[in-house]
């Protein structure tokens, strides 16, 4: 008993001391993203006391947490690096819960976090995303999984210089201009494209060949925002 | 006819303007968007011709 208690001192201790590194770290690295979740189910039943029916009771609590640092400053010159908060952490977290009051073997409560934009974005947090509550990977959130991952994903930059032509675009297509809609096509069709709708929606579009259409055009006449 | 895109959700740095310019762009080409979800990290968007 007396091993015990001494035990358990060592380890409050040590608890005690590991948080105060953990504080200490926190207040010199300036701010952090706290992620914090905090899961409570309960059912209570009360007891009868003429009847003697007894009372049933199920609980569930419990508290997950976070630290991630950014490189936004918190000391002195806190706001100096007021752009740090960009690069503070992506969290995804999803919590399940069902057939809690059965003792059947697909009951059960789970949850899962990612935290960090590194951990959102790999591959594999999505694959830990798509495994189902006995952790396996469904065949069709498998097949899902390999479909969506198959499209291209959209190139940000290129979006948003082929965004200017096209509302210059489809500001003469509203004007039923068929004049100046031909100055697109043609130019369209230098880069290769059969006509503008095609160059507009196609995923190989490149920054060359956004360059070509857009000296075509302005040869044209056509005036376009930088 | 139906066009599929997808948006890597950790990686776009303004997401609002991401869309916007896809769907000026796909509207450009006789796209309107019909549809939209999110599947792990990824927002898809599907497009049907006008």
């Amino acid at each position: 008993m007396r091993i015990a208690i001494e035990m358990r001192s060592v380890l409050l201790s040590l608890g005690a001391a590991w948080l105060a590194v953990m504080l200490a770290g926190c207040s010199t690295q300036g701010y952090s993203v706290i992620a914090a979740t905090g899961t409570t189910i309960g059912v209570g039943i009360s007891q009868n006391p003429t009847s003697g029916v007894v009372d049933a009771t199920l609980g569930y609590k419990r508290a997950e947490l976070a630290f991630v640092p950014t490189n936004r400053n918190g000391g002195k010159k806190a706001g100096d690096h007021f752009e740090g908060a960009r690069d503070s952490a992506n969290v995804i977290m999803e919590l399940q819960y069902r057939g809690i009051f059965s003792f059947s073997a697909d009951s059960g409560i789970y949850q899962r976090l990612a935290v960090g934009d590194i951990a959102v974005a790999q591959p594999g947090a999505a694959i830990i995303f798509a495994k189902g509550p006995d952790g396996k990977i469904d065949s069709q959130a498998l097949k899902a999984l390999q479909a969506v991952k198959g499209i291209s994903p959209v190139d940000e930059s290129i979006e948003k210089e082929k965004a200017k032509l096209s509302k210059k675009y489809l500001e003469y297509k509203q004007q039923n201009n068929a004049a100046e809609l031909q100055k697109f096509d043609t130019a369209a069709k230098v880069a290769g494209y059969d006509s503008f709708e095609s160059f507009s929606v196609s995923l190989t579009v490149t920054a060359e060949k956004i360059k070509l259409i857009r000296e075509k055009l302005k040869e044209a006449g056509i005036q376009l925002e930088n | 006819m139906t066009q599929v895109r997808r948006v890597d959700l950790a990686a776009t740095s303004d997401l609002e303007a991401e869309i916007q310019n896809l769907c000026t762009n796909m509207a450009a080409g006789g796209y309107r968007l019909a549809s939209s979800f999110v599947y792990q990290t990824q927002l898809v968007l599907i497009f049907q011709k006008e």
